[in-house]
C-alpha cells in the first residue's frame, strides 16, 4: 500500500509532464507570436501617415497609396520602407520621406542607399550636420560610391574642414578620376592655398570632361583672374549654368525615375539637360507628358526640348508639334506654348503658318520681343521687305528689359536691326545698331564680322581692321570672327596674315559645318596662292568630306588636280562642281580648259 | 527522507518564460532596428493609443488658415498691358509727419517712388530723384545729419541674369522738403542689390555696407563715408550673388558688424565681424552644400528673444535656372545665435518661391512670428501660397499657416503698423515676370484684423 502512491506518481509521470511541456511550447509560441504581432503593429505604426494629397494629381495619390500599403503589409522590410521613403523624396514629400528612410535604415542599417539618400535629402534642406551624420555613414557601409565620397568633400570644404575635405575628393577621384565637382573640389582647394596654375591646370581638365560643367568655368575665370590672364578669364567668364551643382549621379537617377509629379520632372529635365546629358532629360519629360497629360507646362516644356536648336531634325519637330498643339488644347491662350508653336511650324518651314501664330501672340503680348524678332526675320529672309522687317526688329529691342517678354539677347536684337538698316541702304545706322549689339552682348562674333564687313563696304578698312581687333581682344578664341578676319586678308591679298588667322580659325574648332567649310575653302585658296598645292589638296578633301557637294571645293580641287598634272582627277572634280550647280561658269571654263577644247 | 527536488518545477519555468521571451524579443528588435529600448517601447505604447487607421495629416509643420490680413491696393494702378515689376518695398515715414509711408523699386518704370500716407489711410504715390536702372533695394537714412530721411538707392542696371558691370550706388540726398539731389556713389561696377546704412569705422558719420549680386563676378565692399559725399570703397569679399548685407551689432560687443548672404553656387551667409574701427574679420556663419539652394534673402531678428540678432533666410529664387519653377527644397528657415559667432540652423518648413523673410509679432501674443511672401509658385494650382507665416508657440516651435493666394508673384514685404491701431500690417510688393497674370497686385497694402478675425 506504502508503495502504490510511488508507484502511481512514476507511472502518471510522463503523462503528467507531457501536457506541461505541450502548454509551455504552446505558450511559448503564443508568447512569440504575440509578440511578433506587437512589434509588427508597433513597425507599422511608425510609418509616416499619409499626408494631404488632394492637390496632387491621381498618378502621385496612387503611387503613393501603393507604396504606403506595400510598407504596411511589410513594415519591417527594409526595401519596401526604403521604397516608401524614396517614393516620398521624388514627389518632394519631404518630411514623410525622412521618416521612411530612418525606418528603412533601422530595419537594414548595413545598406548604404537609405543613409545616403536621407543625406541627400538634408543637403537640400540645408541640414548640414544631420547631412555628415548620413553621408559619413553611407561611405562606411559602400566606400566604393564615388558620389557621396564628392558629396561628403563638398560638406566638408563648406564647413572648413579642409583636410577631411582633400581625402574625401581624393578617395573619389581614385574610384571616377574624371569626376567633375571632385576636380572643382580639388581645384578649389588648390585656390585656397594661392596653387592657382594647379586650379587651371585641374579645371581645363574637367572641362574636356564635361564642357558644360558651370561651376568650372566660374571658378577657371577666378583663377585666371589671378593669374593674371584676362583673354582667358573673359573666355570662361558667364559660361557656368546657371544651375547645378547637381551630379550624374546613377542613385538619384532612380529616385528621380521614380516621380510622378509632372513638375518635379520638367525641373529635373532642366537640370540634367543644363548639363548636357539630352538623353536624361528627354525620358524624365517623356515620363511627366505620359503621367500629366494635361498639364500645358509639360507639353511645353517638351515641345521645346524636342526642337532645341541644334539639336531637333524633321522627325522630333513633328513631334514637338504633335505636344505644342496639345498645350494649346488645353489652353489656346498661353503664349509661352504659342510662341514656341509658332517657332517649330518655323523650323519645319510653314512660314506663313508660324506668322500667323506669332501675330496672334502680339495680339495678346503686344511686346512680347522674342516674336516680333521671329516676324522681323520672316520679313527680312523670307519677303526680302527690308522695311517691315526693320519695323518689328525696332519694335522688338524697344521692349524694356525685365519684363515677362523681353529679349534674352539683346545683342542679338540690336544686330538684326543692324542688317536692315544695312539691307535699306542706311549704313549710319546700321554701325550704330551694330555698335550697340556688341555693347550688349561683348561675344557676339557675328556682329563684330558683320561691322567691319559694312566699313569695308565703305572704305573703311581702317576702322574694320579695329572692329575684327576689338571682336578678338575680347573673344581671342572665337573661330568666326577669326574667318571673317582671314576672308577680308585673303580679299586683301595679305596671304600670310590670312592663313595665319583662317589657320586659327580651324585648330579653334568652327562652331557650325558651314563655318568649318568656309574655313577650309578660303585656308585652301590661300595655299593655292603659295603654290602650295598639296596642302590645300588636304583641306578641300576634307571640306568635301563635310559636304560632298560643295561647288566651290570641288572646283579649287579640280584647280589644284589639275596643277599637279592629274587631269583625269581634275576633270571629275570640275565635273562634280557642276553637277552641284550647273551655272557656276568659272567650272565650266576651267573643264573647258582641261580638256583643251 | 525523501531528496529533495530541483526548484525547476513548471510553476517557476512559466514566469520565466512569461517575462523572458518579451525580453529576449525585445532585445532581438533593438538590435535589429537599431533603436534604444526606450524608442521600441514607445512605439508599442503609441501604437496602443493610435490604432491602425491610416489617418491623414495636414503636411508637416502646417495648421489652418486664419484669415487676418485684409489687402487693398495702393499707389499707381498699373496701365494697359503693364506687368507691374516691383523689386523692393520698405515702410518708412520719409515725411516724418507720424505717418508711416511705403518707398518702392520700381523696376519696370526705372524710378523710386514715395507712397506716402496723408491724411491718414490716403495713400499717394510719387516718384522721387532721377531715373535709375533697375533699382533693387531702397533705404531711407539721415546720412548727413540734417534731420532728414535721404534714400539709399542700389541699381542693378538690369535685374535679370547680366553680368555687365552695369550697377550703381546712389543716395538721393533730401533737402527737407521731399525734392531730392542725387549723388551717384559710385558706378560702373558689378550690379548693386543692397545699400545698408551704418557707422561702420567708428568715426561718427555713416559708411556703407555694399552687397553687389554681379552675375559671375560680383563682391561685398563698404564704402567709408569721406565727407561731402565721397565714399572710399574696401573690398570684403569677391563671390558672385550676394543678396544683402544688413548691418548689426551681431555680436554684442558695441560696434556694427555686416552680415551677408551670397547665393548663386556658394549659398552661404556670412559674417563681417567689425573691430570697431572698421577692419573685419570674415566669418562664414553657415552654407549649405546645396548649389540649387536658391537663396532669396536674409531678415535678422531676435526671435527668441534671447537678447542677441538672429538670421532668418528664405530660399526660393527660382529665375533663370528652371524656368521660373519653384524647386521641391524652396522653403524658410532661421540661425538661431548662439553667442561667439556660432550659429544654429532651424528650418521652419517648405515654400515654393520663398522671399523677403521678416519677424513681426503678427497675432499680438508678445513673441515674434516669421512673414515671408512667394515670388515664384505654381499659380495656376489652386491652394498655391502667395504669403505664409509662422506663428511662434515658443521654445524654438513655429507652425506654418497659409496667408495669401492672391495677389500672385510677391517678391518682397514689410511690415509695420500703417494704420496705428497698435497691430501690424504688412505692404509687398510683385514682379510679375511670368504667367499667368490674372491676380497680378503691384503695391499691395495688408490691413492686419487679427482680434476681429479671432471673435469671428
Amino acid at each position: 500500500m506504502e508503495r502504490e502512491p510511488e508507484q502511481l506518481t512514476k507511472r502518471s509521470r510522463p503523462l503528467m509532464w507531457a501536457p506541461s511541456v505541450l502548454a509551455l511550447a504552446m505558450m511559448l509560441m503564443l508568447l512569440w507570436l504575440g509578440g511578433d504581432y506587437l512589434f509588427e503593429r508597433a513597425a507599422r505604426t511608425a510609418i509616416p501617415a499619409l499626408p494631404e494629397l488632394g492637390r496632387r494629381t491621381a498618378a502621385v495619390r496612387e503611387q503613393v497609396a501603393t507604396a504606403d500599403a506595400q510598407a504596411r503589409q511589410r513594415p519591417r522590410s527594409p526595401e519596401t520602407l526604403g521604397t516608401l521613403g524614396m517614393v516620398y523624396h521624388a514627389n518632394a514629400l519631404h518630411e514623410q520621406a525622412r521618416t521612411a528612410y530612418q525606418l528603412a535604415i533601422h530595419a537594414d542599417p548595413d545598406d548604404f542607399r537609405w543613409p545616403y539618400y536621407l543625406a541627400v535629402l538634408e543637403i537640400t534642406g540645408g541640414e548640414n550636420e544631420r547631412a555628415l551624420t548620413f553621408l559619413t555613414r553611407a561611405v562606411e557601409l559602400n566606400p566604393q560610391y564615388p558620389h557621396a565620397w564628392a558629396r561628403l568633400g563638398e560638406m566638408y570644404f563648406r564647413r572648413g574642414l579642409l583636410q577631411e575635405a582633400r581625402e574625401a575628393f581624393g578617395k573619389t577621384l581614385k574610384l571616377a578620376p574624371h569626376h567633375p565637382h571632385a576636380t572643382l573640389g580639388v581645384a578649389r582647394l588648390a585656390g585656397l592655398d594661392a596653387n592657382w596654375q594647379e586650379a587651371v591646370r585641374l579645371l581645363e581638365n574637367a572641362l574636356r570632361a564635361n564642357p558644360r560643367f558651370g561651376p568650372a568655368h566660374n571658378y577657371l575665370a577666378v583663377a585666371y583672374e589671378q593669374l593674371g590672364r584676362i583673354e582667358d578669364m573673359r573666355r570662361h567668364e558667364g559660361r557656368g549654368v546657371d544651375a547645378g551643382f547637381q551630379m550624374d549621379d546613377p542613385l538619384m537617377d532612380e529616385l528621380y525615375a521614380l516621380s510622378s509629379t509632372g513638375s518635379i520632372l520638367v525641373i529635373q529635365a532642366k537640370i540634367v539637360q543644363n548639363l548636357g546629358n539630352y538623353e536624361r532629360a528627354e525620358k524624365l519629360l517623356r515620363r511627366a507628358a505620359e503621367l500629366a497629360p494635361e498639364d500645358k507646362d509639360v507639353r511645353l516644356a517638351l515641345g521645346r526640348f524636342l526642337s532645341t536648336p541644334g539639336f531637333a531634325n524633321r522627325e522630333r519637330l513633328a513631334r514637338a508639334k504633335e505636344q505644342l498643339e496639345a498645350g494649346l488644347e488645353i489652353d489656346p491662350t498661353y503664349v509661352n506654348t504659342r510662341d514656341a508653336y509658332a517657332s517649330v511650324l518655323y523650323q519645319l518651314g510653314d512660314i506663313s503658318a508660324a506668322q500667323a501664330q506669332w501675330q496672334q501672340v502680339l495680339t495678346e503680348e503686344p511686346g512680347h520681343a522674342m516674336a516680333l524678332m521671329s516676324l522681323g526675320q520672316i520679313y527680312y529672309q523670307h519677303y526680302r521687305d527690308y522695311e517691315q522687317a526693320r519695323d518689328y526688329y525696332r519694335r522688338g529691342v524697344n521692349v524694356p528689359p525685365d519684363t515677362p517678354y523681353s529679349l534674352g539677347d539683346p545683342g542679338l536684337g540690336y544686330h538684326r536691326l543692324a542688317m536692315a538698316h544695312w539691307a535699306l541702304g542706311d549704313t549710319q545706322e546700321a554701325l550704330d545698331a551694330f555698335r550697340l549689339a556688341v555693347e550688349k552682348n561683348s561675344r557676339l562674333s557675328e556682329a563684330y564680322a558683320d561691322q567691319a564687313r559694312l566699313l569695308v563696304e565703305l572704305g573703311r578698312t581702317d576702322e574694320a581692321l579695329a572692329v575684327y581687333e576689338q571682336g578678338l581682344t575680347r573673344n581671342p578664341d572665337d573661330s568666326e570672327i577669326r574667318l571673317a578676319l582671314g576672308q577680308y586678308l585673303l580679299q586683301a591679298k595679305r596671304f600670310p596674315e590670312a592663313r595665319a588667322q583662317l589657320e586659327r580659325a580651324w585648330a579653334l574648332r568652327p562652331k557650325s559645318p558651314n563655318a568649318a567649310l568656309q574655313t577650309l575653302v578660303a585656308l585652301a585658296f590661300v595655299e593655292l596662292q603659295s603654290r602650295e598645292v598639296d596642302a590645300a589638296i588636304k583641306h578641300l578633301r576634307t571640306a568635301l568630306r563635310i559636304d560632298p557637294n560643295h561647288v566651290r571645293a570641288h572646283h579649287y580641287l579640280g584647280n589644284a588636280l589639275s596643277a599637279k598634272g592629274r587631269r583625269a582627277e581634275a576633270i571629275q572634280h570640275y565635273e562634280a562642281a557642276l553637277r552641284a550647280d550647273p551655272t557656276f561658269q568659272p567650272a565650266r571654263e576651267a573643264l573647258a580648259r582641261v580638256r583643251g577644247e | 527522507m525523501a531528496k529533495r527536488r530541483p526548484a525547476f518545477s513548471p510553476l517557476l519555468i512559466t514566469p520565466i518564460i512569461l517575462i523572458g521571451v518579451p525580453l529576449a524579443m525585445l532585445a532581438y528588435e533593438v538590435r535589429r532596428t537599431g533603436l534604444s529600448y526606450g524608442d521600441v517601447l514607445a512605439r508599442i505604447a503609441r501604437q496602443s493609443q493610435e490604432g491602425e487607421a491610416q489617418e491623414v495629416q495636414a503636411g508637416f509643420g502646417k495648421a489652418e488658415k486664419i484669415d487676418f490680413l485684409g489687402p487693398q491696393p495702393i499707389g499707381f494702378p498699373p496701365r494697359g498691358h503693364e506687368k507691374p515689376t516691383i523689386a523692393h518695398v520698405a515702410i518708412y515715414d520719409l515725411d516724418q509727419d507720424g505717418l508711416k509711408d511705403v518707398l518702392v523699386c520700381d523696376v519696370l518704370h526705372r524710378r523710386v517712388t514715395w507712397i506716402r500716407q496723408d491724411p491718414a489711410n490716403v495713400y499717394t504715390e510719387t516718384q522721387i530723384g532721377d531715373e535709375v536702372a533697375g533699382p533693387a533695394h531702397v533705404e531711407a537714412y539721415d546720412m548727413d545729419f540734417d534731420g532728414d530721411l535721404d534714400v539709399l538707392v542700389s541699381s542693378m542696371g538690369v535685374i535679370l541674369p547680366n553680368n555687365d558691370r552695369i550697377g550703381k550706388a546712389i543716395i538721393f540726398e533730401n533737402d527737407g522738403q521731399q525734392n531730392f539731389t542725387t549723388h551717384v556713389l559710385a558706378q560702373r561696377i558689378a550690379r548693386v542689390n543692397d545699400m545698408r546704412p551704418g557707422d561702420l569705422d567708428g568715426d561718427g558719420d555713416i559708411d556703407i555696407a555694399v552687397g553687389q549680386f554681379g552675375y559671375d563676378q560680383g563682391e561685398i565692399r563698404w564704402m567709408e563715408n569721406k565727407g561731402n559725399w565721397h565714399f572710399e570703397s574696401h573690398t570684403l569679399l569677391n563671390l558672385s550673388g550676394t543678396i544683402h548685407t544688413p548691418v548689426v551689432d551681431l555680436d554684442n560687443d558695441g560696434d556694427l558688424d555686416i552680415v551677408a548672404l551670397v547665393s548663386q553656387e556658394w549659398e552661404e551667409v556670412y559674417a563681417f565681424e567689425n573691430d570697431g574701427k572698421g577692419s573685419f574679420k570674415t566669418r562664414l556663419l553657415y552654407g549649405v552644400a546645396d548649389a540649387d539652394f536658391g537663396s532669396s534673402g536674409i531678415g535678422l531678428a531676435d526671435l527668441d528673444a534671447d537678447g542677441d540678432t538672429d538670421i532668418l533666410w528664405a530660399n526660393g529664387d527660382a529665375f533663370v535656372a528652371t524656368d521660373y519653377r519653384p524647386v521641391p527644397s524652396h522653403g524658410v528657415q532661421w540661425l538661431e545665435n548662439c553667442g561667439g559667432m556660432n550659429f544654429v540652423f532651424h528650418r521652419l518648413g517648405d515654400f515654393p518661391g520663398a522671399y523677403d523673410p521678416c519677424a513681426a509679432d503678427l497675432d499680438g501674443d508678445g513673441d515674434l512670428d516669421v512673414l515671408a511672401v512667394s515670388g515664384f509658385n505654381y499659380w495656376e494650382r489652386p491652394g498655391s501660397q502667395s504669403m505664409m507665416w509662422w506663428e511662434n508657440l515658443g521654445e524654438h516651435k513655429f507652425v506654418g499657416r497659409n496667408l495669401a493666394e492672391a495677389p500672385t508673384h510677391l517678391i518682397t514685404c514689410d511690415v509695420a503698423d500703417m494704420n496705428g491701431d497698435g497691430k501690424i500690417d504688412v505692404v509687398t510688393g510683385s514682379m510679375n515676370l511670368y504667367p499667368p497674370f490674372d491676380r497680378m497686385g503691384r503695391v499691395t497694402l495688408w490691413l492686419n484684423t487679427w482680434n476681429e478675425s479671432r471673435n469671428n
